[in-house]
Order: structure tokens, then C-alpha cells, then sequence
């Protein structure tokens, strides 16, 4: 077919950022295809170089004010792997409670607030807050839990202040953990099946495209806080060895660095872990994937949003598992025992010279941050690679892949389809730059 | 709970837009009543925010047009008839979207009332321009005025 299309999406909406999506068809051929960012650059890296490693954490939460618990929590990894630190049991369980509920209130954000809007053709959550406001408060529900529960273990949603290397400076107290089990467990009767419900009943637009899925894998749970990198197509690289696996990239088209495998680029995120671990996912989770008809491995890249119901379902339940067992095991003060090293009041430790590697899930995908500290307790180097990074060249194969077999529909609706694609990504441009505008040139 | 908010937002590294956070710390103490919060730059968590307040105060920095320093107080209710259309993201989700989003809920954030202050400059810089600092102790008078206000809105 000889047709000539133009498409561009000048800020892509409901997408955190600013990106732009160009595509360029001469009589019937894709001659372009970009995913421009068009966010000015952070320089979180250079801003690390010199300062005390302590610091890290609080400077790097900043990155990203959706996943902060996710960035700390690398950073902290990073630090301790760097150190050789082993935190306390308590310290996990409480670490891995917030990292599932940031993920989950990231998750609530982006299929009620951002993918929702276009399953009832409304522009934006406002008129859908009209249209139908059970739905909106439901969200918002949900969403306010899941930042309580922050709020009370991280100390502040959503930049954490508790959380320093080796511990909490300030833990919850029981009545406070065993008010959040009864909310989420309310959560899990009342809330969750109308969800389901609804996310069961939208049509995700049908495409498939079979290609490199990469997430974290743990013998021992579904994987967010720990694990080794795990590739669909290459295998397994231990953390340390993430460059094996994750080639950074600068491109013309756009101020964040495209991050891909050596040989092609790979997805991250929702559908990547639902595709390696759905057989590690929580009982009320599995039955929510049935229910959403989603099976793996699954090729749709759509079907990220009906992974984030599922996952979402899935941090209800381990939250209240791991409370559970915080409450089990009764909580102690252990800064008394052990000084965890806090920020900038830190009287750093004697160190040696080392490095070390954070490789943490985080709602949008793997996160990686590395660290080298000088003798004098200095960082002397950092890298951050962030997971909407790692899927940019992927969403552009996608589009390759896509707009060949829709270019005998109307243009509105190519864009419209490609604007879906990209917002199913849930990209978070700010924090890669580095996102959304289509522009059909 | 307190009766009144006073709810400041801006972003302080932005020069004058951090007006309304920098504003708070001139307020002193407004007794027990008052609950002053510092907004920052949150969007959609400011929705929390205003629940349970029978009133709310905000200061806001506001592009009107109008000389620098220059101040304007408005309801709710008068900035949720002016038209506005952007596009839809979280990074600019703000005061306008949460109102917007109360009104479509129902939900009963009291009586909201915010004082705006025309910026002079708006870039990357963590001071406020002196004609905007000039005006501090008017501002914080304006909010007083607001808060001691025991009338009725209707």
C-alpha cells in the first residue's frame, strides 16, 4: 500500500514527563521511527562524585519522586554490597513491606489514573472522576494505603528519611503495622475484586511481538528487593555483573541514554517479571492474572497494565505477609545495638577502598546503581540505570513492529494506539533524562 | 483536628515560586486552631491534604500579569470557572487539577481561599526577587486577616 503518514505527538500525555513520538511513512514505508526525550538532563551522577557515601541514598531518592523508596533502596544495596554490610532480618522484612507498597502505589497511579482514561475515551481522570466516581475513589483508596504504609516505615512519602545504611534511624510502632494489616486486608476483600472486575472487562488493543524479557529472579519469593539478573533469551548474569548484560547508549534523538543488551534491546518492568516469576506470585495474585486472562509468557506489550493488577494484588497480600511476620517476631529497637550509618550526620566508619553494585525492582523495572568509595569514605564514581531507559529501544522496536500492520487505519487512531503503547511502558522520563509528545512528521 | 490550613506551596530552588513555602516561616505561632503545612510541590497527595479542613488557606505564587508583588485573593470556586486546558500529566497535576477532581468527588474541602503572588522571576535560584521580599509582611498579614476571618463565605 502506497501511503504516506506523519505523525507527531508533540508531549505525549498522562506519562510522567515530556517525550515526543515521531514516525515517518514515504508511499508506504516506515522510514522513521523515534522516541524522543526531550527532558533536560540530571546529572545525579556527577552531583555524587565527592560526596560522603552516607549521603547517597537521600540525594538519589530525589531522582524520582514516584519510586524514591526504590532509588534509596538501590543506593543502600549499593552501598552495603560496596561495604560488605549485612543488615538485620528486621531490616529486610521492613525494607521489602515499603519497596512493595511504593510499587504497588505506583502500579494504582498508572492503570486507574493514566491507562484507565483511555479504556472510557475521556482525555484525562477528571471526567472520569464524574463519569464515574466509584472508580476514582477507589483508586485514591488505594493509592492513600499504600503511601500510609510508606509514610509509617520510610518515616515521609514519598522521599524516605529512615532509611539509611545498615537500618532505620526510626521504626513503626506495632499499632501502627497492625492498623495497616486490618486496612490491607480490608483492601483484599473489598477493593480488589471490583478491580479485577473492571480491568477484566477492557479490551486491550491485540499486538503481539516476542522479545528479550529481563527482571530479577530469587529462589525464594517473586522477585523485587534481591536477586540475580535474569534474561529470557541470555540467561542469567549475577548483579555485579549488570554491564554484561546492559550496554548504555547515547542517542541524537533524545537526552536520556538508551540502555539495551548487547545484542538487542530488552524489556523491563511488570510483564518481564510476570514472564519469569508468575509461578513465585501470591495465591490471591495468580487468581487475579486468571481472571485478567493473563498467562505466561505473554508478547503484548498493552497487557503491562493488566501485570501491574496483578503485581498490585500481589503487594496487598506480601505486605500483610510480611507484617504478619514483623508482628511475629516483635519488633525491636536495634538502633541500640548496632548504629545504622545516617545521612549527613554520619561519622563515617574507617573504609577501604571498594565498589559495589544495587540491582533493586522498582514499580517501572530493574534499577541499578553502582558506587565506588575511596579510602576516605568519598564517592569517587556513580551510575544509575534507570529501568524506563532500558525499555526505550524496545518500545521503538515495538512501534517498527506495529505501524506496518495498522497503517490502513484512520491517523487519529495510529496515534492514539501508539500513544497507548507507549503510556502501557509507563515510562518515567524525568527520571531516565530524560519523555512523551507523538510527532507523525 | 485544627479548624483552619494554611497551605503554602511552591518550589523554593524556583526563585519567587517558592513565595508560599518561604512565607510560612514568618507566620509565628497562629494558636491551635491553625494547622500550617508546607505543599511543596505536591500535586495529587495535596487531595489528602485538604480533606477535614472547614477552610483552607493557600498561597500560591500566580502568573496574572500583574505588577510583581502584586496580590490577589480568590476562591476556589472563582478559579474553577477560568478555563483552562493542559495537558494531563503527573508533573502537572497541581492546586487547579486536586479542586477540580474534589468537585467532581463531591468531596467537601471546606472553604478554600488562596492568595496569589505575582512572581517577577521564575528560574533556577534560591532567593526571591526584593520586590517580592518586600512584600513579605503584607502577605503574612493577608493570611491572618484570612484566618481570623470568623464570617460567613456565603
Amino acid at each position: 500500500m502506497s501511503k504516506d503518514i506523519n505523525i507527531n505527538v508533540h508531549h505525549v500525555a498522562r506519562v510522567e514527563g515530556h517525550g515526543n513520538i515521531v514516525i515517518d511513512v514515504q508511499s508506504g514505508e516506515l522510514k522513521k521511527v523515534e522516541l524522543q526525550i526531550v527532558e533536560s538532563p540530571r546529572f545525579f551522577e556527577a552531583m555524587l562524585r565527592g560526596r560522603r557515601f552516607p549521603e547517597a541514598p537521600q540525594i538519589t531518592s530525589r531522582i524520582c519522586g514516584i519510586c524514591a523508596v526504590g532509588h534509596t533502596t538501590a543506593s543502600l544495596r549499593a552501598l552495603e554490597d560496596a561495604l560488605g554490610i549485612e543488615p538485620s532480618e528486621q531490616t529486610l522484612l521492613l525494607r521489602k513491606a515499603v519497596l512493595e507498597a511504593e510499587i504497588m502505589q505506583s502500579h494504582v497511579l498508572h492503570y486507574y489514573f493514566l491507562v484507565a482514561p483511555d479504556f472510557f475515551s475521556v482525555p484525562s481522570v477528571i471526567p472520569l472522576a464524574a463519569s464515574h466516581p466509584d472508580v476514582v475513589k477507589r483508586a485514591l483508596r488505594m493509592k492513600k494505603l499504600a503511601d500510609d504504609i510508606v509514610t509509617i516505615i520510610a518515616g515521609r512519602h514519598p522521599h524516605p528519611i529512615s532509611m539509611v545504611v545498615d537500618g532505620f534511624t526510626h521504626i513503626p510502632t506495632e499499632a501502627q503495622l497492625r492498623d495497616a494489616l486490618k486496612q490491607l486486608k480490608t483492601m483484599l476483600s473489598d477493593d480488589v475484586p471490583p478491580t479485577l472486575d473492571l480491568f477484566a472487562s477492557l479490551k486491550f488493543p491485540a499486538f503481539e511481538r516476542k522479545t528479550d524479557y529481563v527482571a530479577l529472579k530469587h529462589p525464594d519469593e517473586y522477585a523485587y528487593y534481591d536477586g540475580i539478573i535474569h534474561s529470557t533469551e541470555t540467561g542469567e548474569t549475577r548483579h555485579r555483573d549488570y554491564k554484561n548484560k546492559v550496554k548504555e547508549e547515547v542517542v541524537l534523538h533524545s537526552t536520556a541514554k538508551q540502555a539495551k543488551g548487547p545484542f538487542r534491546p530488552y524489556m523491563v518492568g511488570a510483564l518481564s517479571r510476570f514472564n519469569i516469576n508468575s509461578d513465585q506470585l501470591m495465591p490471591a495474585a495468580k487468581a487475579a492474572a486468571q481472571k485478567l486472562g493473563l498467562a505466561a509468557p505473554n508478547y503484548n506489550p498493552y497487557l503491562i497494565s493488566a501485570a501491574q493488577v496483578v503485581e498490585s494484588v500481589h503487594n496487598i497480600e506480601r505486605m500483610i505477609y510480611l507484617i504478619e511476620e514483623l508482628l511475629r517476631r516483635g519488633l525491636k529497637d536495634e538502633t541500640v545495638e548496632r548504629q545504622t550509618i545516617a545521612g549527613w550526620s554520619a561519622k563515617l566508619p574507617p573504609v577501604k577502598k571498594c565498589w559495589g553494585v544495587g540491582a533493586v525492582e522498582v514499580p517501572r523495572g530493574v534499577l541499578f546503581h553502582e558506587y565506588r568509595i575511596d579510602d576516605d569514605g568519598l564517592l569517587s564514581w556513580a551510575n544509575c540505570v534507570i529501568p524506563t531507559g532500558q525499555n526505550l529501544a524496545n518500545i521503538e522496536d515495538d512501534m517498527r513492529a506495529l505501524v506496518p500492520t495498522i497503517l490502513d487505519r484512520p491517523q487519529e487512531e495510529i496515534t492514539l494506539l501508539l500513544e497507548m503503547l507507549v503510556r502501557a511502558y509507563d515510562p518515567c522520563i524525568s527520571c531516565s533524562v530524560h519523555m512523551l509528545k507523538v510527532d507523525f512528521v | 483536628m485544627a479548624k483552619t490550613l494554611v497551605l503554602g506551596l511552591g518550589n523554593t530552588l524556583l526563585g519567587d515560586d517558592g513565595i508560599g513555602v518561604l512565607v510560612l516561616d514568618r507566620l509565628g505561632d497562629l494558636g491551635p486552631e491553625v494547622e500550617v503545612v508546607n505543599g511543596a510541590t505536591g500535586g495529587l497527595s495535596l487531595f489528602e491534604t485538604l480533606k477535614g479542613f472547614p477552610k483552607v488557606v493557600v498561597i500560591d505564587a500566580v502568573e496574572m500579569g500583574k505588577a510583581p508583588g502584586a496580590i490577589a485573593r480568590f476562591s476556589a470556586e472563582e478559579l474553577l470557572r477560568l478555563p483552562v486546558s493542559r495537558n494531563f500529566s503527573l508533573h502537572e497535576f497541581g492546586l487547579f487539577e486536586v479542586l477540580k477532581l474534589g468537585q467532581s468527588l463531591n468531596e467537601d474541602f471546606g472553604h478554600v481561599i488562596i492568595i496569589g503572588v505575582q512572581p517577577k522571576q521564575v528560574l533556577h535560584l534560591e532567593s526571591l526577587s526584593s520586590e517580592i521580599e518586600a512584600k513579605m509582611p503584607e502577605i503574612v498579614e493577608k493570611i491572618k486577616q484570612e484566618v481570623n476571618y470568623a464570617g460567613s463565605y456565603a
